[in-house]
């Protein structure tokens, strides 16, 4: 402490004592019994609320004693509702009847059935026209030959809008694959039609329409080479029986699948000759 | 006031009983002896703390607090504009006892009389923040500090306010009675 503050402070005490010995008032008694009520007053208040808030959390803790079964009812819910979830998601029973996105689609199985009822169905019908005389009737192949041939197309239908349904699933290839051999499974119904004008029917629709249906791919899985395989295969065996007139139908429908664009060098060479000799035959009778 | 604020009313009467007097001097130098005015003031402070004591936290004394509302409540009460021109007039009412002594009191009690009035009158008439830092100091018993706090300036201002008060009061005092 410097001078200046300890002069101050000895300043400070000498006016201490003169004012204090010369301050006595106080505050009126009405004052003070105003201010001490009210003191007294806010505490009894403090105590009362305090008082209210405890009996206001008392009822709501009895409350829910006596509720308790509202509490235990939403958790079972909960839970119920929750096993149910977990047991949807992870139950491997439940996942399996679901519909299979890839592989072995329910459709193939469908275009298998399809198949075999038609080609069981030819065969009926070959084995009808066995039993009858080695010049048939004219009128009795057409009716044999449309009817055979209505029944490709629907069965080609069917299986080409179940087909269409599940290309969302599948990829690009496969669908665009179905959709082309569908297509010329078409054109080739119609390509005997076509070859039935020109005087170029044999009389056994069911077996073009056979090799039609078998044409298709009946498994997914199935490349186009397998198919294109099975084909050539099938127009071997007509060439190797002698059966020309069955040959050249099936040649000309083969060709329509497969465009030589394509598929060039693809056939043997002697199916190959037969091609070139009917197509040079055709240009010279259309000349 | 701990005590008060945990529901004791007793304590809250203790605190009254402690400071009741000194800030009621206090209140009543500020506004010039206004007696109708100081009791007012007086007990609206008492109304603040007591209505602020669920707040209160002992970060400070308590008569730096309860002088800290005083000091806010009165300069509140300077600030309105109908209150400037009572600020200035000192309540002359003492100079009655000083007539009614004269007649029969003897002598020394009569000049003991008019040198009381005459510090009273003195430190009235100090500017605001010099009497404010010397009845801090006389009335609340607080330290440089302290009154620092409850003023809101630096401790050397406090200081320089409280020196330049006494220097003011031994000018008007003197050459009646100086302060020793």
């Amino acid at each position: 402490m410097n001078n200046k503050e300890f002069d101050l402070d000895k300043e400070l005490h000498n006016l201490n004592h003169r004012y204090q010995a010369e301050s006595t008032e106080k505050p009126p008694q009405f004052l003070d019994k105003n201010i001490l009520q009210a003191a007294h007053q806010a505490v009894q208040e403090d105590a009362s609320n305090v008082v209210e808030v405890c009996s206001a959390t008392d009822e709501k803790v009895q409350l829910i004693k006596r509720a308790w079964y509202v509490p235990m009812t939403f958790v079972a819910m909960l839970v119920i509702s929750l096993s149910v979830i977990l047991k949807l998601v992870f139950d491997p029973m439940l996942t399996e009847q679901m519909p299979q996105m890839d592989g072995q689609a329910p459709s193939t199985i469908i275009n298998q059935q399809d198949e075999s009822a038609v080609i069981s169905k030819a065969r009926m019908a070959e084995t009808s026209m066995a039993g009858q005389a080695a010049e048939p009737d004219p009128r009795r192949q057409m009716m044999q030959a449309q009817s055979a041939r209505i029944q490709s197309t629907s069965v080609q239908q069917q299986s080409a809008s179940r087909l269409k349904r599940q290309q969302l699933k599948r990829s690009s290839k496969q669908a665009a694959l179905s959709t082309d051999s569908e297509q010329k499974v078409e054109e080739a119904s119609f390509g005997s039609l076509a070859e039935k004008e020109q005087g170029l029917w044999t009389g056994q629709p069911a077996k073009i329409a056979s090799l039609a249906v078998v044409s298709k791919p009946a498994d997914a899985d199935l490349s186009v080479s397998a198919e294109r395989d099975q084909r050539i295969k099938a127009l071997l065996q007509l060439y190797n029986s002698g059966n020309l007139h069955e040959l050249r139908p099936a040649l000309l429908l083969y060709r329509k699948d497969y465009p030589l664009k394509q598929y060039t060098n693809q056939l043997p060479e002697k199916l190959h000759e037969l091609e070139i000799k009917w197509h040079s035959e055709k240009q010279h009778k259309t000349q | 006031m701990l005590s008060y604020q945990a529901g004791t009313a007793a304590a809250f009467d203790v605190l009254y009983a402690r400071h009741k007097g000194g800030l009621y001097r206090y209140i009543l130098r500020q506004l010039n002896n206004r007696q109708e005015i100081a009791g007012e003031l007086f007990q609206d402070v008492w109304m603040k703390l007591i209505n602020a004591r669920a707040n209160y936290q002992p970060t400070a004394k308590f008569s730096t607090w309860l002088y800290r509302l005083a000091h806010n409540h009165l300069v509140d009460y300077w600030r309105s504009e109908k209150n400037m021109k009572q600020q200035l007039e000192y309540d002359d009412t003492l100079s009655a006892e000083l007539q009614a002594d004269s007649i029969s009191a003897p002598q020394a009690e009569i000049h003991r009389t008019k040198l009381k009035h005459q510090l009273k009158k003195a430190i009235a008439a100090l500017p605001e923040e010099q009497r404010s830092a010397i009845l801090l100091k006389q009335d609340g018993a607080l330290s440089l500090a302290e009154i620092a706090q409850v003023t809101g300036v630096s401790r050397e201002t406090v200081k320089s306010r409280l020196r330049y008060g006494i220097k003011r009061l031994q000018g008007i005092l003197h050459p009646l009675r100086p302060l020793s």
